[in-house]
């Protein structure tokens, strides 16, 4: 191959598939899909336990999360609640729920992010399965959505805070669930790039192999003058067969993660 | 000595299909009309009085200022008398050719490194080479393991064995000029000495030539280096033939086993052909290129070009960018992002 060709190939090949290739992910990251799991027992998403919302913001609170669950290929759930629990007990309860639901946008306990507010001991927790959890699992971005909600929520404004902290989830989620292919494609990138590159300048620093000199190219005769050989040793051994097993094994995890903060 | 063509004037050169003076000019074959050295100074043409860049031990050169070949007769005679010379018939065209097939598979090489334009940059240069006879008698006493194995049985045996050969060695080159690098020379062989012709003065007239730079006493243990390396590779593809499920023979115990003794039968002194060839870059580094003018091995690298090298990684990393989005797209798919 020439050089002109080789570039043109390179730069034709990798300029239209990497450019359709992104088209396709961003036409797949733009389009709103629909639930997959059919396991979850409820259609609810809003469960205003402590009364914090009125019916018109429940409602659009309902037509909120479908928008933007569909954006985050996540199921998006609000609680509220007002009985007093601690830290743990909060994460527990909330666990719970969402087991005994099944929640999750692709399937029972899949990716699902459960936003939880209490009043009662000014508590906001963030409670995520499936991919979710992958993704939200940063201090800081818990702290994020505290600051987001009980700043709200403080001046009694709990729709909008906890509008302000599914947004947020949400366009974490949209960015968060491209992010290990971003890893992925830039270690195939460097890594293939790399070796071609390593075995491409090799090959051009290579220089022509010579013909080594053979043996007939001098020897013009040979002449056997003196031999002698003796036996010295004979030794026979006969191997035994065996075999030979395999071992192997498995396991898997899941839960939940999650975090949360007082404001 | 300058060989001037009786036609025209111009400087003829010498022709090995045709053996004889030929004038490039006008092609004629007319007996030349020839211009004696300038025998206060050999290193001044005769032609227009410039200086010729012989050094200490050039026997031919082209005048810089007249273009003339200079072959200095008197550094040709008495015992600098060569015995033979090995013709090419490889025109620097051909060479240019061979060059550029041999580098073809080459990505990035400047391809303006072999163009027409610079022909004339080529050299043929008669590499002066002592070339000698030996006669070794290699002598071989070690033990050799032989294992076969048969279904689950192996069988070993162990042998003490004794061989005495004799071996005859003959045209074993060594070049004998400085100048030339040793490494490379011994890459260009073999020379084919069968073909060699009886050394005439005109015949480098068209080239560049030294006389040997050292007596070939002085060169007489690399030869025998060489001569005794051909004769542990005899041994040891002797021993493999008589004993083919020997599992202890390597070229270390071969060498570690085997005495030489090795008597000198003959040396002559040979003129061998190689074309050479130089490219400057712009940066004024500069790559040889050299040619064995009768077997046409090419020793030298790639002429590479540093744009067209960066061009290349960065089309390869844009190669590998869609290929990694191909790949990390179907990931997606596969896993469920999309």
């Amino acid at each position: 191959m020439t050089f002109k060709k080789y570039v043109n190939f390179c730069f034709l090949f990798g300029i239209l598939s990497t450019v359709l290739c992104l088209c396709i992910i961003f036409i797949f990251a733009a389009t709103p899909s629909e639930m997959k799991n059919t396991g979850c027992d409820t259609e609810e998403r809003v469960f205003d336990m402590a009364d914090l919302l009125t019916d018109t913001e429940e409602d659009m609170m309902r037509l909120q999360l479908a928008t933007f669950s569909g954006k985050a290929h996540t199921d998006l759930i609000v609680y509220t609640d007002d009985e007093v629990l601690s830290d743990p007990e909060v994460a527990s309860k909330t666990n719970q729920f969402m087991d005994e639901h099944g929640f999750g946008w692709n399937e029972r306990r899949g990716d699902a992010v459960l936003l939880y507010l209490n009043m009662s001991i000014r508590y906001v927790y963030v409670d995520t399965t499936g991919r979710a959890k992958k993704i939200l699992d940063n201090q800081s971005e818990f702290d994020k959505i505290v600051e987001l909600v009980g700043s709200e929520a403080s001046n009694k404004n709990y729709y909008q805070g906890l509008l302000a902290g599914l947004e947020y989830i949400t366009w974490h989620m949209r960015v968060g669930r491209f992010m290990p292919s971003g890893g992925t494609f830039a270690l195939i990138l460097i890594a293939g790039a790399l070796i071609f590159t390593a075995v491409l300048i090799g090959h051009e620093k290579r220089p022509l192999a010579s013909k080594p000199v053979s043996i007939s190219d001098y020897l013009k005769d040979s002449t056997v003058v003196d031999s002698s050989v003796r036996h010295t040793g004979h030794h026979v051994t006969v191997h035994s067969s065996g075999s030979g097993g395999s071992r192997g094994g498995g396991g898997g995890g899941g839960g939940h993660g999650g975090g949360g903060g007082h404001f | 000595m300058v060989y001037k063509c009786s036609s025209c004037g111009s400087c003829m050169i010498y022709d090995f299909k045709e053996k004889t003076l030929t004038c490039p000019s006008c092609s004629q074959s007319n007996p030349p009309e020839p211009v004696s050295d300038n025998l206060d100074d050999v290193e001044i043409c005769p032609v227009c009085g410039g200086s010729l860049s012989l050094g200490r031990y050039g026997t031919a050169v082209k005048c810089g200022y007249c273009d003339s070949f200079n072959v200095i007769a008197s550094r040709l005679s008495g015992e600098a008398e060569p015995s033979a010379i090995v013709p090419t018939f490889m025109s620097r065209k051909h060479m240019f050719e061979l060059l550029r097939e041999k580098f073809s598979r080459y990505l990035c090489i400047i391809p303006e490194a072999f163009s027409e334009s610079r022909l004339k940059e080529v050299i043929i240069e008669y590499v002066p080479y002592w070339v000698y006879h030996f006669g070794i008698r290699a002598s071989f006493n070690g033990e050799i393991r032989t294992s076969k194995t048969t279904g689950n049985t192996t069988v070993t045996d162990t042998y003490a064995v004794r061989i005495v050969t004799d071996l005859g060695l003959s045209n074993v080159p060594v070049d004998a000029s400085d100048l030339m690098p040793d490494e490379i020379m011994d890459d260009l062989e073999p020379f084919d000495l069968k073909t060699a012709l009886p050394f005439k003065i005109e015949q480098l007239s068209g080239s560049n030539s030294e006389r040997f730079n050292h007596d070939a006493e002085f060169y007489k243990e690399e030869a025998a280096c060489k001569a005794s390396s051909q004769a542990y590779d005899y041994i040891y593809e002797d021993l493999m033939k008589r004993y083919p499920h020997a599992t202890n023979l390597s070229e270390r115990t071969i060498r570690d086993h085997t005495d030489l003794n090795i008597t000198t039968l003959d040396i002559r002194y040979f003129l061998l052909p190689v074309y050479k060839y130089s490219y400057t870059f712009h940066s004024g580094r500069v790559l040889d290129y050299y040619v064995n003018g009768q077997t046409e091995e090419v020793w030298g690298t790639a002429p590479i070009s540093k744009p067209r090298l960066i061009l290349a990684v960065a089309a390869t990393i844009l190669l590998f960018s869609g290929v990694a989005s191909i790949v990390t797209t179907i990931l997606m798919a596969i896993g469920g992002a999309l």
